[in-house]
């Protein structure tokens, strides 16, 4: 009786012993709980997650963007600025949006930048749709096959997971890809706004040294 | 009855006792990452035009304090302009287009020195959508602008009193503004300062 009794205890030990080894050692083994439950959608077309809906309304290239103060100093895109116009509303509740981010074909993400002064942490309304304007510097080489990504985890430290994700194809053809990193347009900067927001081309003149 | 079961006759019943348990020790994160996040533990309710008389605990950096009010919803009227930001100096605004601009006006009583800074007012429909004010700088929803009383001990060193010149009234009244898309129907003004406890005060 107590010989079976060690045995069972050394079986219990054991096994627990080759799982560890097998979550520890086996890359496989997703113990994350799973990835983001990614919708998607295209420009245009409204994307439907359990807490939101979002609209991508717009995209467009631009070589400055300039700061809401009209003295400040325009910030030049190191690549180029992708601007990407948003449609925003909460479907029962608030919800705050902490970022957005651009994803290439090939998986490289690219947050949206802190030399823009666009929009970064959101707090949406229920049912009051939110326009907001998020600007990303992205490698001129980088730009087709773009698609935008909006949840409301925190994506710098994996709160997406297990969670609805809105992916927007945004429609960079390979035509874009050539002509948008010769754009000279430059825009004023915008955050968000509760009614449609229209950007603004700017004029830049130059400062003395 | 078998060996097995006369054997392990007190361990059966056992069993049951440690998976709740180990269910319960696999759940400590439930209070942090879900009870507290959202209004879930009603502590008083009130008809329309009623005041409800409410004791809450809620915590500040000294520890926990418990205040006592009495508040009624007055009513929740419709406005032609909304602040959307009081930080700006445009004034009110028309209110956007599909969007309606509600004004909730509630009735307050305290000792002035209950600490009753701080709370949030949100709207609820009858499909149970939660709206939230739009304005992130307005002021606060439960004291009187400039007159707010005593306030809590924020971080380290602070000490709840009353700020020279904002000493509260025993009697007062806010209005705090939101905006619900046209059509929908407001049925619960909610109240609170400490989730997940909440004061829900039914409109009529």
């Amino acid at each position: 009786m107590i010989g079976a009794r060690v045995f069972g205890a050394l079986a219990v030990v054991a096994t627990v012993a080759a799982a560890q080894l097998v979550t520890a050692r086996v890359p496989v083994v997703d113990l994350g709980g799973g990835g983001p439950f990614v919708r998607s959608g295209e420009l245009g077309e409204p994307v439907h997650l359990s807490y939101a809906d979002v609209e991508v309304t717009d995209v467009r290239p631009a070589q400055y963007l300039g700061p809401p103060d009209s003295t400040a100093l325009a910030r030049l895109a190191g690549g180029v600025w992708v601007v990407v116009s948003v449609r925003l509303s909460a479907t029962t509740k608030p919800v705050s949006i902490p970022n957005a981010w651009l994803v290439d074909p090939e998986g490289r993400e690219y947050l949206t930048s802190t030399r823009s002064s666009c929009a970064t942490n959101l707090r949406v309304s229920t049912g009051v749709p939110t326009y907001a304007v998020f600007c990303f510097d992205v490698p001129p080489d980088r730009l087709e096959g773009m698609h935008f990504r909006i949840a409301r985890g925190a994506f710098e430290t994996d709160q997406t997971n297990n969670d609805d994700l809105a992916d927007v194809d945004l429609g960079v053809s390979a035509k874009d890809a050539e002509t948008w990193p010769a754009t000279t347009k430059a825009y004023r900067s915008v955050d968000y706004a509760l009614e449609p927001l229209e950007l603004t081309e700017i004029t830049l003149t130059e400062t003395g040294s | 009855m078998s060996s097995w079961w006369r054997e392990n006759r007190w361990w059966l019943p056992a069993l049951p006792l440690a998976v709740a348990a180990m269910a319960t020790a696999s759940s400590y994160l439930l209070h942090d990452y879900w009870w507290i996040k959202e209004p879930r533990h009603e502590i008083s309710s009130a008809a329309q035009g009623h005041y409800v008389t409410v004791t809450d605990d809620y915590s500040d950096y000294l520890g926990t304090l418990t205040h006592t009010f009495q508040v009624r919803l007055a009513g929740v009227v419709e406005v032609d302009k909304v602040v959307l930001d009081s930080f700006e100096l445009d004034g009110p605004q028309p209110t956007p287009e599909g969007l309606q601009s509600l004004r909730v006006h509630l009735d307050w009583r305290a000792d002035p020195d209950q600490i009753l800074r701080g709370c949030e007012v949100a709207l609820v429909d009858s499909e149970g959508r939660r709206y939230e004010q739009v304005d992130r700088h307005a002021s606060d929803a439960c004291v009187p602008p400039g007159r707010g009383g005593p306030e809590p001990a924020a971080v380290e060193g602070d000490v709840r009193e009353v700020p020279d010149g904002e000493d509260r009234p025993p009697t007062w009244s806010t209005n705090p503004q939101f905006l619900v898309p046209q059509g929908v129907e407001i049925t619960q003004v909610l109240v609170w300062w400490e989730l997940p406890d909440y004061v829900r005060l039914d409109v009529s």
